[in-house]
């Protein structure tokens, strides 16, 4: 019962918190930033104890998970949605974890933000964010996961276009949201199989992995179908090749929002949905090999773009999508808790990065000081092993960022964009054509495509 | 021809320095000629920013009494362009409807708001919001209708009677990017900037970069061009050609102004265009191309390593993907064959076939208002005339006008009451001051003040100093810790000196190198590691976790991270002591420096002891204070740090100034020189005050004789006293300090400010300057100036032709000027002037931030740092006879224009009597006091305590050493 009653905490505080910011922010209420600041760091600070709580009683009862059958939302002729949360050796650790540095970015964000008109807006995103991440970690069924997924991807948009006076901001953000919304029907798809081959999209205990996973369905193209839709899901969050185009972009945000998203949490959600897929990992070797296959590229592709970045926060970016790429690779090959060390440090690692990149400066001068020089050249091995007459091409390449932008804009959302106008065209002609007026104007869009 | 043009129009790009040496300087710089209300307003026009506060702020000034009614009046009577005419016949006259326009500021909705108000709301049936009752009974009574008739009416006859909108103008857009834009919705610089961003920040990188650009010895052009005619071109559709004409270009070896023509040429602009065109594309992303031109003419300014970056090459690389990306959206939306000129003339004559002649409803709006709001008949506008006449009149007081007299007002209120506060200080009397146990000189850095009146309350038997922060040593200078030499001196002044730190026992600065190396290796090797893929991994999964300690510590409790850092920092090896190579000798040119000889060291002693009025009555100690600032979480540090050494900590200066006055042969020649008796018993020592932690360092203590070492530890005592209340000074500011916060816990606030990596506000620098005064401290001791004033000494009874005088208003004028008017800047438009809020920047190169991955370069002061300023231009209140003053405008043409042209406020204050003058129009007028009272207190704490906000002047008893009585 205790157990019940502290898992549904971990989930419900922040849950609160969300409830008690988004009735002050919607009724104008004048509440101080401490009040904002109080409400959010006490709702936090109650999920790290609970999860503490929650982890010496998993340890003493010596059991493998604790669930939580909260209740039935609705249902609909066969189908009925469960609130059920599960704490068990994946999901408690990363709960505590995310709690924690969600926690610790409030407390920092406090002086941050001090006196910014987004204040209010930025602790209520990041309470909801943290029941976002909790309803992802502690989930135990692939459609309450899914809520939770959306709700971090809705954050994460409102965040990277927290400047909203600027249209910049918004584009980026909106960019995100669009890649996020991309890769959800991957997720949605999982869950939808899952419910046709399964009956259920509920996670249970597997011999695979030592914690509950996404369930098998029968048939190896049923199994590959649904990893495969599941690796698609985590493309957009975790930014892996082709649609990591929105991550250096993301960084227009403010910067503690940028280190908890982008450097800690949000990026390694992907991973985590493959650890909580293992079971299906370990039942399709197409899967295993495309996790890695994309893991694989990412890193590389990640890495030579992130070495020629002349601003500090891209060059944060790339790193964290190397890493995350690497931690793919991992997870691929079967390695779940070495992933899961690669993530908790990379995390913390990261976030710390990105918080101190405004001092780089300082840093910097620091650096040089203390080496008693300028600082060794880098990159040389680069042009020591790359044939010379590549290093220009390979180099445009990495500045570019792999035209990956250019290729996705132009020629696949282009592509589909330019069909459209010429159908638009072709009806308007039509309709033009019946009724008797044709078009003259040379001038406009669409007019002009035809011509 | 080009490269006319080019010099030309580049002074209108922005001037900053990378954000190392950043130096404050006049934002509006290339507009000096002009008088700063034509200046404001026609840099606004080609900039696109804001000249002045915007109305509402003015508004909510009113509100507060920040202006009041007398302000405008009398504002408006100097300054407004209204006659005595009345506007129509029994009407109000023009300067009255000025007055009562100024009083009356509301919101006019434009476009499609005004749209919606008028379809949808009561506009035309109930009187406006802020109406007095007075104003509506007689409204009422005056006729037999009902409100909402009366205002239909009203309505209908102002209508008729306005004049039609000029219509939206095609073809006359500087760029085709700009009619493209409004004809297509397709936005050519979405596909040019990223990219030319991405190549600029490449060129300029000073080492963030892992892969630095090939070939960027060959130049900007060059390199790009290498790049990009490759033979696999990139896949942007924009950029279809892009290959092609760099190739062609390559093999024809056109230099940049061959391209740039050749560009030219292509966007078939008319040779009369060229300038314009020019002007356009290079203001279109201005940062970056300021950046270019700021290297090309002072590549030693680069933070790590010089590249040739010139203008042109940014311009030629602007145009060619200009052309290339303009062409390919014509041939996009008209196809391959079409022409840019066709494009043109199809647009003119489409538009020209839609214009239809609208009435101006914005206008009709506010004539609608102001008829109900101001003291005037609204039966009269039944004639066209006066109606026409009354929309005239609001329509010449427009938005622009408006602000510039309320800003003149808003500055006259500030002027009078700091005169006003001045004269009454002096009518209190000039008190008897305690005989000096010892002198201390300062920065007349505005932020000096408090620690200056706070240490006159702690310690009376003290004079105070103000004079320029590099004491006149402009030198390179490398500290023992430095990579490099930086010059620390004015940024006019290009120093010839290089003046090293070296350690006493070389083999201990040797030792102290060896460790710091250890260190700075395995930090490096950290940073560049975590950052690639491999030792990234290994980094991370090994160490990362540990990274949660720093990141619980700096979250939750930054002063310990700090003490904690520096404590492990301290540990590894410990500073050595030093001294300066000072002097002109072998054994210094020997080590790569070049130091002072006797003769240049005893003219930088008398200049600066004479000027500042310490040419006698030398106490045994003489204390020489410098200033810098050192800070976290903030790119813009340098600007915090000391102008007058161009961005730099002034404490080495300090130093080396110390070091020659108590240089034996340098007395002896001062002696028999000048006249300048330094006693035997008189010792200087240098100091170091770090303005963001208010902690004060000092140098080579060692070397105070014996029998003064005593003496100098009560003035350290007074100086740390001194420091701890101005650190509670500056804290009531913040508003992260708490209300009530006791005077011993100011420096932990301050420190903590000082070293969080979450404070964006370490300090707030020079926000809130205004006042810079010239004179005597002995007029301004026990004054309370709310650190808003810069103070200069300046003797004026030692200086009867004015000639010391003019060569002091010639450095500080300009350098007070450059720091209020980048503030004034700053403020008044955050996002055309100033670099918006720091929350999103991000540092790029080394060199400067932008907002996020690929933006323009954001110059000018962040909103956090200027958000409490108040923009006023720089009172500058000068000790001095009016006759010396006049002769030294008329013979200092660099002064006059600064002053004639206002973008400073000068007063002449009498060194005999209390009379000031203002300089107004080419004339000094008298200042009219309007208040004589000035509150009395014992210490200024009293005076601040529990206050946030700006502070109206003080006397402080406590500074002469006497008791309220």
């Amino acid at each position: 019962m205790t157990e019940n009653v502290l898992l549904a905490a971990l989930l419900g505080l922040p849950g609160i918190a969300v409830l008690l910011l988004g009735i002050a922010l919607w009724g104008q209420s004048r509440l101080s930033e401490q009040v904002f600041y109080r409400i959010t760091s006490l709702a936090l600070f109650g999920t790290v104890v609970c999860g503490v709580g929650l982890t010496i009683l998993l340890a003493r009862s010596g059991g493998e998970q604790i669930t939580a059958h909260i209740g039935e939302w609705f249902s609909v002729g066969h189908y009925e949605f469960h609130w059920v949360l599960v704490a068990d050796k994946l999901s408690l650790p990363f709960a505590l974890f995310c709690s924690i540095l969600i926690g610790l970015i409030g407390a920092f964000s406090r002086r941050y933000l001090h006196k910014e008109p987004g204040y209010f807006r930025f602790y209520f995103l990041l309470v909801l964010f943290g029941a976002g991440v909790e309803l992802i970690v502690l989930a135990g069924n692939l459609d309450l996961f899914f809520i939770g997924w959306e709700i971090v991807g809705l954050t994460s948009a409102l965040l990277i276009a927290f400047f909203h006076e600027r249209r910049k901001p918004v584009e980026h953000g909106l960019r995100a949201f669009i890649t996020y919304r991309f890769c959800d029907i991957g997720l949605l798809a999982a869950a939808v199989w899952l419910h046709h081959t399964v009956g259920n999209s509920a996670f249970v205990a597997s011999e695979a992995a030592s914690w509950t996973g996404v369930p098998v369905p029968v048939g190896s193209v049923n199994v590959a179908l649904v990893g495969l839709l599941l690796l698609w899901a985590t493309l957009g969050k975790s930014a892996q090749i082709p649609l990591g185009g929105w991550l250096p972009r993301a960084m227009e945000g403010p910067t503690p929002s940028s280190a908890i998203f982008y450097g800690a949490i949000s990026v390694h959600l992907g991973p985590f949905l493959l650890l909580r897929a293992a079971p299906i990992l370990e039942a399709s070797r197409v899967v295993q090999v495309a996790v890695i296959a994309i893991g694989g590229l990412t890193a590389i592709h990640a890495t030579f773009v992130g070495r020629a970045q002349t601003d500090i926060k891209s060059i944060l970016a790339y790193a964290s999508m190397t890493q995350v790429g690497i931690i793919f690779v991992e997870i691929g090959f079967g390695l779940r808790y070495l992933a899961l060390a690669h993530i908790v440090g990379h995390a913390a690692m990261r976030s710390l990065q990105i918080l101190r990149s405004p001092s780089l400066l300082h840093d910097h001068h620091h650096l040089e000081q203390s080496m008693g020089g300028i600082l060794p050249q880098t990159g040389g091995h680069l042009e020591r092993l790359v044939p010379n007459f590549m290093q220009p091409w390979l180099y445009r390449h990495a500045l570019e960022r792999g035209y990956f932008d250019a290729i996705v804009r132009d020629w696949i959302v282009g592509s589909f964009v330019r069909v459209l106008r010429f159908v638009d065209a072709l009806d308007q002609r039509w309709t033009g054509w019946l009724a008797g007026t044709e078009r003259t104007s040379v001038g406009s869009k669409s007019g002009g495509d035809l011509s | 021809m080009l490269r006319k043009i080019l010099d030309e129009v580049s002074h209108l790009l922005p001037e900053q320095a990378p954000l190392h040496a950043f130096v404050h300087h006049n934002t509006l710089h290339a507009f000096e000629h002009l008088p700063f209300e034509n200046a404001v307003v026609e840099a606004a026009e080609l900039l696109g920013t804001e000249a002045f506060q915007k109305e509402f702020e003015f508004a909510k000034h009113l509100r507060t009494g920040r202006i009041t009614d007398v302000d405008i009046d009398t504002t408006v009577e100097s300054h407004g362009r209204a006659g005595e005419n009345e506007i129509f016949p029994g009407g109000l006259t023009g300067s009255e409807f000025l007055r009562a326009r100024l009083k009356h500021l509301f919101e006019v909705p434009r476009g499609q708001s005004l749209t919606y108000l008028l379809c949808e709301s009561d506009l035309k049936d109930k009187f406006h919001a802020s109406m007095p009752e007075e104003r509506k009974a007689l409204l009422l009574a005056g006729s037999s209708k009902s409100e909402s008739e009366i205002l239909r009416e009203l309505w209908a006859r102002l209508h008729d009677a306005a004049p039609s909108r000029v219509g939206p103008r095609v073809g006359e857009e500087e760029r085709w990017r700009d009619l493209l834009l409004s004809l297509t919705n397709v936005d050519v610089d979405e596909s040019v900037h990223p990219l030319l961003i991405r190549l600029c920040a490449a060129y300029l990188d000073q080492g963030i970069a892992y892969w630095k650009m090939p070939n960027r010895s060959k130049g900007f052009l060059s390199s790009v061009r290498a790049l990009y005619s490759q033979v696999v071109p990139p896949p942007d559709r924009a950029f279809r050609g892009l290959a092609k004409a760099f190739r062609t270009h390559e093999e024809e070896r056109w230099n940049a102004f061959q391209t740039i023509s050749w560009a030219l040429e292509q966007l078939e602009v008319g040779e009369r265009e060229v300038r314009a065109y020019i002007r356009e594309s290079l203001l279109a992303l201005r940062g970056w191309a300021g950046m270019m031109k700021h290297l090309q003419l002072r590549p030693d300014r680069a933070p790590v390593e010089s590249v040739p970056a010139t203008l042109e090459d940014f311009l030629a690389v602007r145009l060619v993907l200009d052309v290339v990306a303009t062409k390919n959206c014509v041939a996009e939306h008209w196809g391959r064959d079409a022409r840019l000129s066709e494009v043109l003339s199809s647009a003119r004559k489409e538009t020209l076939r839609k214009t239809q002649s609208d009435v101006d409803v914005e206008l009709v709006y506010e004539a609608f208002v102001l008829a109900q709001l101001l003291p005037v008949d609204v039966s009269t506008f039944a004639d066209t005339r006066h109606a026409a006449a009354w929309i005239e009149q609001v329509k010449t007081t427009d938005d622009l006008e408006r602000r510039r007299l309320l800003h003149l007002a808003y500055e006259r209120r500030h002027r009078i009451e700091v005169l006003d506060g001045i004269a009454a200080h002096a009518r209190m009397g000039n008190k008897e001051v305690p005989k000096p146990v010892f002198q201390a000189a300062f920065c007349i850095d505005d932020r000096e003040e408090s620690l200056r009146r706070h240490l006159e309350e702690c310690f009376p038997a003290v004079d105070t100093f103000g004079y320029a922060g590099f004491y006149g040593v402009a030198m390179n200078y490398q500290g023992v810790r430095d990579v490099r030499p930086r010059p620390l001196c004015p940024v006019s002044i290009q120093p010839s000196h290089i003046i090293l730190e070296a350690p006493v026992d070389d083999k201990a600065g040797a030792q102290f190198r060896q460790k710091r190396k250890r260190l700075g290796r395995f930090e490096n090797s950290l940073s560049v590691g975590t950052k690639t893929m491999t030792r990234g991994g290994l980094f991370s999964m090994a160490l990362g976790s540990l990274a949660l300690i720093p990141l619980v510590l700096r979250s939750l409790y930054p002063r310990i991270a700090v003490a904690w850092g520096n404590a492990f920092e301290h540990s590894i090896a410990k500073s050595p002591a030093t001294r300066l190579l000072l002097e002109a000798n072998d054994e210094t040119e020997k080590l790569g420096g070049k130091g002072y000889t006797i003769d240049e060291m005893v003219s930088i002693v008398s200049s600066a002891l004479l000027t500042m009025g310490l040419a006698e009555g030398f106490a045994d100690l003489v204390l020489i204070v410098g200033h810098g600032s050192s800070s976290l979480n903030n790119p813009h540090e340098a600007a915090h740090d000391c102008g007058a050494t161009g961005g730099g900590r002034g404490g080495p200066n300090a130093r080396a100034f110390s070091m020659m006055a108590n240089h034996p042969e340098v007395r002896l020649r001062l002696e028999q020189e000048h006249g300048l008796c330094i006693p035997e018993t008189t010792w200087f020592v240098g100091g170091y005050h770090n303005t963001c932690d208010d902690l004060m360092t000092y140098y080579d203590e060692d070397l105070v004789p014996t029998k003064l070492r005593e003496r100098l530890s009560a003035v350290k005592k007074a100086m740390s006293e001194a420091c701890s209340l101005d650190a509670h000074e500056r804290c009531r500011r913040f508003e992260t300090a708490p209300r009530r916060l006791a005077a011993h816990k100011a420096m932990a606030v301050a420190e903590q400010h000082a070293n969080d990596l979450a404070e964006p506000r370490p300090e707030y620098g020079h926000a809130t300057n205004a006042v810079c005064i010239v004179g005597r401290r002995s007029r301004t001791r026990g004054l309370f100036l709310d650190r808003r004033a810069f103070l200069v000494s300046y003797d004026p009874t030692q200086d009867p032709t004015g000639d010391l005088l003019a060569s002091l208003l010639l450095s500080v004028g300009p350098v007070g000027a450059g720091i209020n008017l980048e503030y004034y800047f700053s403020f008044v438009d955050p996002d055309g002037y100033g670099s918006g809020t720091k929350l999103p920047h991000n540092i790029t190169g080394l060199i400067g931030v932008m907002d996020g991955h690929a933006t323009d370069l954001r110059t000018g002061l962040p909103w956090q740092m200027v958000e409490i300023h108040e923009p006023v231009r720089l009172l500058t209140i000068v000790e001095a006879k009016r006759e010396v003053l006049e002769a030294i405008l008329d013979r200092e043409p660099a002064l006059a224009q600064l002053i004639a042209n206002g973008w400073i406020q000068f007063v002449a204050w009498d060194p005999d009597s209390d009379e000031m003058r203002v300089f107004d129009d080419g004339v000094l007028r008298a200042h009219q006091s309007e208040s004589d009272s000035i509150p009395i207190v014992q210490r200024s704490i009293d005076h601040y305590k529990g206050h946030h906000g700006h502070l109206a002047s003080a006397h402080v008893l406590g500074a002469f050493g006497a008791k309220a009585s």
